[in-house]
C-alpha cells in the first residue's frame, strides 16, 4: 500500500510556440531602435504598463533586483547583450542595456546624442559633459552610462526619467 | 645643367643682384615708365588678374607665395613679377643685349620698332621682343616664350628646390613681358618719339618724356583701376589687332607725343615723325574743341605764370568697350604761340602736364588691365583630373584628363609625373599622350589605366602644344596627393590636427560634435539641446578647396594662440519649428485574440485506511477525454492616419517616433539630417487567463493575466534625408502616402486537468485543480482531445513604404511566421516518485503532445537594418538590408542614390546562413562599405567576429573587428588611425607608403581626406 499527501495532480499547458518565435524576433530587432534619452529603448517607453516587456519579448530570462525599481526583467536580445527593463509599482520605470563579454556588440543602438555600446567613455564626457562624482550620470537628460561599473567603453546604456537620482 | 640652363642661371643671378642697386643700373629716367611707375602698375596688374584668386593654388598646388628664386632671394611672387618689370629697363652690359629699352616701342600704324633716318629699325618691334616671335632673339631670355620654357620646367624639374627656382623664374620673365604691354600705354613708345634723355641739352636720344616724368612724380596720386582685362584670341593682338583694339593702337590713335605734335594749327591737322617723316593719321585737330582757360584757374597753377592757356581736346574712341570718352585734353598750344602767330610763324603745340594727367587717367588703367589680361592670358589653360573606378580590376583605376580651358588644345603632348616621397618628380611610365588633333573645351583629352595608388599620390598633368592659337603653351595641373586631416575635441577647444600641426579652431568645447562637411574647407558643429533639439552651425575655413593650408588669425586675445582662420558659414540651424516630412501614414493594426481552455476530466478512486485516514491509495484511474472552450475571443486593433513631422515637441504616445540618425554638410553648405522614423507600440492590454475553477466546477477568469500587445513591426523604418537648412525634405525611403495594414492572430490555447477524486468511505465526489510546474516530457498515447492554435500574422500590406527602386532591389517586408498550429493533447499516467504534488509513486497527469504546422511560405525580401551616409557628391546613402526567413538569415548591403532613383548593390555579405548573425555598417563610401560581422557558433555558443569590406564586385574579409582602428574615408581609403597610414583593400589590409602621417594625437575624431583635385 501506498500512503499519499495529496492526490490530486493538475495540468496546466500554455501553448504559444508561434508566440515564443516572435518574441524572439522582436528581442533581435529592438537593438535597431534608437535609445531616446528619458523617454525608451529597444521599442519600449518609460511608464508603460509592465505587461508591455513580456507582450513584446516573451517571458524574461531571469528576474532580478533593481536598484532603482521593485525589480528587474532581463532579456537577451543578442549574444552577450542585455536588456534590462525596471519595474516600479508595475511600471516600466528605466530601460537599460548592457553589452558582456570580449569587445562591443556588433550592433548596438544609439542615443540622441550618438553613443553607442562600446563608444569611448571620452567621447560621452565629451556630448553629456564630464562625470559627476565619478558617474556618468546625466539625471536632466535621462541617461546614464556604465551604472554597474567602470570601463574605458561603453558597457551599459540606462534611460529613465528626467530628474532622476543617481541610486 | 643644360648650356642654356647654366647661361640663363649666371643672367638670373646678375638680375636679382642688382634689384639692389636698380635705379644705379637703369637707364631711366626717359626711357619708358618710370621704375616705380613700372612697379604700381604690375602690382595693380597682378592684383587684377587671376593670380590674385586661388588659380595657383588650385592648379599648380602652390604652397606658399613666397618663393626662393634665381639669386637665393625669396620673394612673393608678386615681387618677382614687379621686380621683372623694373629690371626690363636695365642696362646689362654682360648680356648680348645691353640696351633692352631700344626693343620698347613699336609704331602700330607703320608697323615698325625704334627708327631713325636711313639707318631703320633700332631694335625689335616691342611685341616682337615681348614674344620672341616669330624668331628667337639673341639675348633676350625674357620673353614670354622664355616664360612659358620657365613654367614648363616649374612643373617637370625633377628636384622640389629646381621647380620653385623655375617657378620664380616664371614671374621675373612675365614681369618682364608685361613691362612691353604697358610701355604701350606711353605715346611716345607707339609713336617712335625718342625720349632717352641723355647727353642734354642736345639729346642726342630724344628729349625727356613729360609724360612720364610727369605719371612717375603723381603715380601715388593716379588713378591705376578701373579698366577690366580684355580677352584677345591671339598674344600679338594685346599689343595690335589690326582694326584697332590693341593697346598701342589705342595710345597711338588718340594721343599725341611730345615731339609728334601737330605742326599747323588747321582743322585736320595730323602729327608726323620728326625724325623719319611719317605721318601719324590720328589723332587730328579739331579746331572747334578749342579751350581757351586762365591759367590762374587750373589746378595747382605753374607758379609766376599768368594768362591764358589753350587747349584742344578730341573725343577718345575705346574699340575693345566700344565707349567715345569725349572732350578730353589732347594737346594744348605754347604760351608763347601768340608771339609766335603775331611773327608769321607757325604755333608750338606742346605736352603740357595738364594734357599728361588727362592723358594718364585714360591709358595707367589700360596699361593695368592689359598687363592683367596678359597674365591671366598665360594662365588661361586649365586641365582636370579625374579618377573612376577600373570596372574590371579593382586594382587599377581609369584617369581621365578634362581639357577644362577656354580654348581647344592640341596638337601638343600630355605628361604625367608623380611626386615620389623624397619630393623628386618623375614621369609615370606609359603615360604620355600625343595629341594630334584639337580638344575642344571641356571635352576629355584622354583616359588611361593607372594603378589605383597612383590616386593617392600628388599628379602633375603638363601640356605643351597648342593651345587655342598659341602654338607652345604649357598648361599644368598639380594634383594634390591626398592627405588626411582630423578634428578632435582638445581640453579647451576643437582642434584641427594635420601632418603639420595641431591648431585650434576657436570654437571652445560648447559644441559637442565638430564634423567635416562634404568640402575640404568646411565643418559642421553640432551643440545638443533639450530632448532631441540642436543647433548645428557651419563654418568655412579660408582656404580653397583642396588646399591642405591651414590659415590662422590671430587668437581671442593678445596672449591666446592664433586659431584656423574660419567664418561661419550661414545662419545657425535649430530643429524647431517642427519640419514636415511631406509623409501621410494609414497604419491599421489588429490583432485576434483568443484564450482557448481543454479540460481534461479524469476520475481516480481512493480508498483510505479507516484507522489511518491519511492513509490512501489508488483503487483505479479513468481519463474521460477533453472538453475546449473558447471562453474569451476579442479583436484588438485601430486605424490611425497621421503625417509625419519632425517635432521636438512629440508627445510620447504619438503613433511614431523619430530620430536624427546623423547630420552633414553638403557642398552648398546646407545642412541635411539623415532622420528615421518609426511607428511605435501602444501601450499593452491586460487580459485575464480563464481557468477551470474547481469549487465553481465551471471555467472562469483566474487572477491570472496575460497582455494584448499591438506591436509594430520595426522593420517598417521610414528614412529622410532633410535639408535641415531650408525646412526640406531631399529624398525618402518610402512614398509621400503609405498605407500599413499589419494585422495578427493569437489564440492562447491552456489546459486544465479537473479530476474527481471518488472515495468509498467518505460520501460525494470532489474535485480539484492545481497547477503542475516543471517541465514534462510528452508520451505517446491515445489522443483525448483536439484544438487548434493560431499565432502568426494573417495581413500584412505595406503600400508605399518603400520607393521603387528599393522594391526591385529586394526591398518590401519581412515575413513573419504565419500560420496555424494544430496541437494534439494526449493524457497519460505519468508515475512521479515525489512528495507534495501527487500521489507518492504513482500520479495522474496529462501533457500536451504538441505538432505544428506552418504554413509560411520562404520569401528573400529585405528589411532595412542599418543606414550610413556615403557619399556627399551625389548625396549616396549605403543601406544594409536583412532577411530572416526560415532560419535562413542573411545580409546585403545596397548603395542608395534617391535623387536619380537608383539602387547600386555591393558584393553580398558572405556569412553561414543558417547560424544567428548579426552584421553593421561601420562606415561607407562611394566604392565600397566596411561592416562588422558577428556569427555565434552552435552548439558553443562561441561569437566568432570578422571585418568585411565590400565592393560592387567583391568581398574582402579581415578576421577579427578591426573596425576602430580603421576609417573609410572617401573616395575609396582606408586610414589606419593608429599608424596613420592609408591600407590597401586586401585580406591583409597593406599598409600603404602615404599620406604624410599626422603629428601624434589621439586617435578619436573626425577624419576627411584633403587633396585629389
Amino acid at each position: 500500500m501506498r500512503t499519499t499527501r495529496a492526490f490530486v495532480v493538475v495540468v496546466l499547458v500554455a501553448v504559444s510556440l508561434g508566440g515564443a518565435a516572435e518574441a524572439q524576433l522582436s528581442r533581435r530587432v529592438a537593438l535597431e531602435w534608437p535609445a531616446v534619452d528619458g523617454e525608451g529603448l529597444a521599442s519600449l517607453r518609460l511608464g508603460l504598463d509592465e505587461a508591455q516587456a513580456p507582450g513584446l519579448f516573451g517571458a524574461p530570462d531571469t528576474v532580478a533586483a533593481s536598484p532603482i525599481g521593485d525589480r528587474r526583467l532581463d532579456y537577451e536580445v543578442a549574444p552577450g547583450v542585455r536588456l534590462e527593463v525596471h519595474v516600479l509599482a508595475g511600471r516600466i520605470h528605466a530601460l537599460g542595456l548592457s553589452a558582456a563579454g570580449s569587445g562591443p556588440p556588433v550592433r548596438s543602438p544609439q542615443t540622441i546624442r550618438g553613443i553607442r555600446l562600446g563608444m569611448s567613455l571620452s567621447t560621452v564626457a565629451e556630448r553629456y559633459g564630464d562625470p559627476r562624482d565619478g558617474r556618468f550620470w546625466y539625471p536632466e537628460a535621462g541617461i546614464a552610462f556604465n551604472v554597474g561599473g567602470s570601463a574605458d567603453t561603453v558597457e551599459s546604456i540606462l534611460v529613465f526619467p528626467p530628474g532622476t537620482p543617481a541610486p | 645643367m643644360p648650356r642654356h640652363g647654366r647661361r640663363r642661371a649666371v643672367k638670373m643671378w646678375w638680375v636679382a643682384a642688382t634689384g639692389l642697386v636698380a635705379p644705379a643700373l637703369s637707364l631711366s629716367p626717359g626711357l619708358s615708365y618710370e621704375l616705380k611707375t613700372h612697379e604700381q602698375i604690375s602690382t595693380a596688374a597682378f592684383s587684377r588678374s587671376i593670380l590674385s584668386g586661388t588659380y595657383l593654388e588650385e592648379q599648380i598646388a602652390l604652397a606658399s607665395p613666397e618663393l626662393l628664386g634665381p639669386g637665393r632671394l625669396r620673394l612673393h611672387l608678386r615681387d618677382w613679377l614687379t621686380l621683372g618689370s623694373r629690371r626690363e629697363d636695365d642696362l646689362n652690359l654682360i648680356s648680348w643685349q645691353p640696351v633692352r629699352v631700344r626693343h620698347h616701342f613699336y609704331d602700330p600704324v607703320h608697323d615698325r620698332p625704334l627708327s631713325a633716318p636711313q639707318v631703320g629699325a633700332l631694335g625689335s618691334r616691342a611685341p616682337d621682343w615681348a614674344l620672341e616671335d616669330p624668331v628667337t632673339i639673341s639675348g633676350q631670355e625674357f620673353s614670354w616664350r622664355d616664360a612659358r620654357r620657365s613654367f614648363h620646367d616649374a612643373l617637370t624639374a625633377e628636384l622640389p628646390a629646381a621647380r620653385e627656382v623655375e617657378l620664380a623664374r616664371t614671374f621675373l620673365t612675365l614681369g618682364h613681358v608685361i613691362h612691353l604691354i604697358q610701355d604701350m600705354a606711353v605715346p611716345e613708345h607707339t609713336r617712335n618719339d625718342w625720349h632717352a634723355g641723355l647727353l642734354g641739352p642736345i639729346f642726342p636720344a630724344g628729349t625727356p618724356s613729360i609724360y612720364e616724368r610727369r605719371v612717375d612724380q603723381r603715380i601715388r596720386g593716379l588713378a591705376l583701376t578701373g579698366y577690366a582685362p580684355p580677352r584677345f584670341d591671339q598674344l600679338r593682338h594685346f599689343w595690335s589687332t589690326g582694326d584697332g583694339r590693341g593697346l598701342a593702337e589705342f595710345t597711338n590713335r588718340n594721343f599725341v607725343s611730345k615731339d609728334t605734335v601737330f605742326e599747323a594749327l588747321e582743322e585736320g591737322a595730323v602729327g608726323r615723325d620728326r625724325r623719319t617723316g611719317h605721318v601719324y593719321p590720328s589723332p587730328r585737330l579739331q579746331l572747334a574743341l578749342r579751350e581757351d582757360v586762365d591759367i590762374a584757374t587750373l589746378p595747382d597753377p605753374p607758379h609766376g605764370l599768368s594768362g591764358r592757356v589753350t587747349f584742344f581736346r578730341r573725343h577718345v574712341d575705346d574699340r575693345v568697350t566700344g565707349e567715345v570718352l569725349e572732350d578730353r585734353r589732347m594737346v594744348s598750344l605754347s604760351l608763347f604761340d601768340a608771339a609766335l602767330e603775331r611773327r608769321g610763324a607757325r604755333p608750338i603745340f606742346t605736352v603740357n602736364r595738364y594734357v599728361v594727367d588727362d592723358a594718364a587717367s585714360l591709358l595707367l588703367p589700360r596699361a593695368v588691365g592689359y598687363s592683367a589680361a596678359l597674365l591671366d592670358y598665360f594662365f588661361r589653360g586649365r586641365l582636370e583630373l579625374d579618377f573612376d573606378a577600373e570596372p574590371v580590376n579593382e586594382d587599377l583605376s581609369i584617369l581621365t584628363v578634362v581639357n577644362r580651358s577656354p580654348e581647344p588644345i592640341g596638337p601638343g603632348t600630355l605628361t604625367l609625373y608623380r611626386d615620389q616621397a623624397d619630393g623628386r618628380r618623375v614621369p609615370v611610365p606609359g603615360t604620355t599622350v600625343e595629341l594630334s588633333a584639337a580638344v575642344a573645351p571641356d571635352q576629355p583629352i584622354t583616359s588611361l589605366a593607372v594603378q589605383r595608388t597612383l590616386e593617392g599620390q600628388r599628379l602633375t598633368a603638363v601640356y605643351r602644344g597648342q593651345l587655342g592659337q598659341e602654338a607652345e603653351a604649357v598648361i599644368g595641373k598639380v594634383r594634390e596627393g591626398v592627405e588626411v586631416e582630423q578634428i578632435f575635441r582638445g581640453a579647451t577647444d576643437w582642434m584641427l590636427r594635420t601632418a603639420d600641426g595641431a591648431f585650434p579652431l576657436g570654437l571652445g568645447t560648447g559644441p559637442h560634435v565638430v564634423k567635416w562637411g562634404d568640402r575640404d574647407d568646411t565643418l559642421l558643429a553640432q551643440t545638443f539641446l533639450s530632448g532631441r533639439n540642436m543647433l548645428l552651425q557651419a563654418y568655412r575655413i579660408n582656404r580653397a578647396e583642396g588646399s591642405r593650408r591651414v590659415p590662422l588669425k590671430p587668437g581671442p586675445s593678445p596672449l591666446a594662440p592664433p586659431v584656423v582662420d574660419l567664418a561661419p558659414l550661414g545662419e545657425p540651424v535649430t530643429l524647431a519649428p517642427p519640419v514636415d516630412l511631406g509623409t501621410h501614414v494609414t497604419y491599421t493594426r489588429s490583432e485576434d485574440y483568443a484564450q482557448q481552455l481543454v479540460t481534461v476530466r479524469a476520475e481516480r478512486v481512493v480508498d483510505c485506511d479507516p484507522e489511518q485516514p491519511w492513509l490512501c491509495w489508488t483503487v483505479s484511474k479513468t481519463v474521460h477525454g477533453a472538453e475546449t472552450s473558447l471562453p474569451y475571443r476579442e479583436v484588438f486593433g485601430f486605424t490611425r492616419s497621421f503625417a509625419l513631422a519632425m517635432d521636438v515637441g512629440l508627445p510620447a504616445d504619438a503613433p511614431y517616433s523619430w530620430f536624427v540618425n546623423d547630420v552633414f554638410l553638403n557642398r552648398d553648405g546646407d545642412i541635411l539630417g539623415l532622420v528615421e522614423v518609426r511607428l511605435t507600440t501602444p501601450p499593452a492590454t491586460r487580459v485575464p487567463i480563464w481557468r477551470y475553477d474547481s469549487s465553481t466546477r465551471s471555467v472562469a477568469p483566474s487572477p491570472e493575466t496575460t497582455s494584448v500587445v499591438l506591436f509594430s513591426p520595426s522593420p517598417h523604418v521610414f528614412l529622410f534625408v532633410v535639408n535641415l537648412s531650408r525646412r526640406q525634405v531631399v529624398a525618402r525611403t518610402s512614398g509621400e502616402a503609405v498605407s500599413l495594414t499589419f494585422r495578427t492572430v493569437r489564440h492562447f490555447a491552456a489546459a486544465d486537468v479537473a479530476v474527481s477524486v471518488v472515495s468509498p468511505r467518505a460520501s460525494g465526489t470532489n474535485w480539484y485543480q492545481a497547477t503542475l510546474s516543471g517541465t514534462e516530457q510528452p508520451s505517446s498515447g491515445d489522443p483525448i482531445g483536439r484544438f487548434e492554435s493560431r499565432s502568426g500574422v494573417t495581413q500584412w500590406d505595406l503600400a508605399g513604404l518603400h520607393r521603387p527602386e528599393l522594391v526591385s532591389a529586394g526591398f518590401a517586408v519581412l515575413p513573419r511566421i504565419v500560420g496555424v498550429q494544430t496541437l494534439h493533447p494526449t493524457a497519460v499516467l505519468i508515475d512521479r516518485n515525489h512528495t507534495g504534488t501527487g500521489f507518492d509513486g504513482e500520479a495522474l497527469g496529462v501533457v500536451m503532445n504538441v505538432r505544428s504546422d506552418f504554413d509560411v511560405e520562404p520569401s528573400n525580401v529585405l528589411a532595412i537594418a542599418d543606414v550610413v551616409r556615403s557619399s556627399g557628391t551625389d548625396e549616396g546613402y549605403t543601406i544594409l538590408g536583412w532577411w530572416d526567413s526560415h532560419n535562413v538569415e542573411r545580409w546585403r548591403p545596397v548603395q542608395w542614390y534617391p535623387l536619380a532613383g537608383r539602387v547600386v548593390p555591393l558584393a553580398g555579405v558572405d556569412l553561414p546562413t543558417d547560424l544567428e548573425s548579426f552584421v553593421s555598417l561601420a562606415g561607407a563610401n562611394e566604392n565600397s562599405a566596411l561592416l562588422r560581422a558577428e556569427v555565434t557558433l552552435q552548439p558553443s555558443r562561441e561569437r566568432v567576429r570578422t571585418t568585411r569590406l565590400v565592393t560592387p564586385s567583391r568581398e574582402i574579409v579581415a578576421a577579427g573587428d578591426v573596425t576602430p582602428r580603421y576609417r573609410l574615408l572617401e573616395p575609396h581609403w582606408l586610414y589606419g588611425v593608429d599608424d596613420l597610414r592609408f591600407h590597401r583593400l586586401d585580406a591583409n589590409l597593406t599598409p600603404l607608403a602615404f599620406p604624410r602621417p599626422l603629428i601624434p594625437g589621439p586617435a578619436p575624431g573626425a577624419y576627411h581626406v584633403v587633396g585629389g583635385r
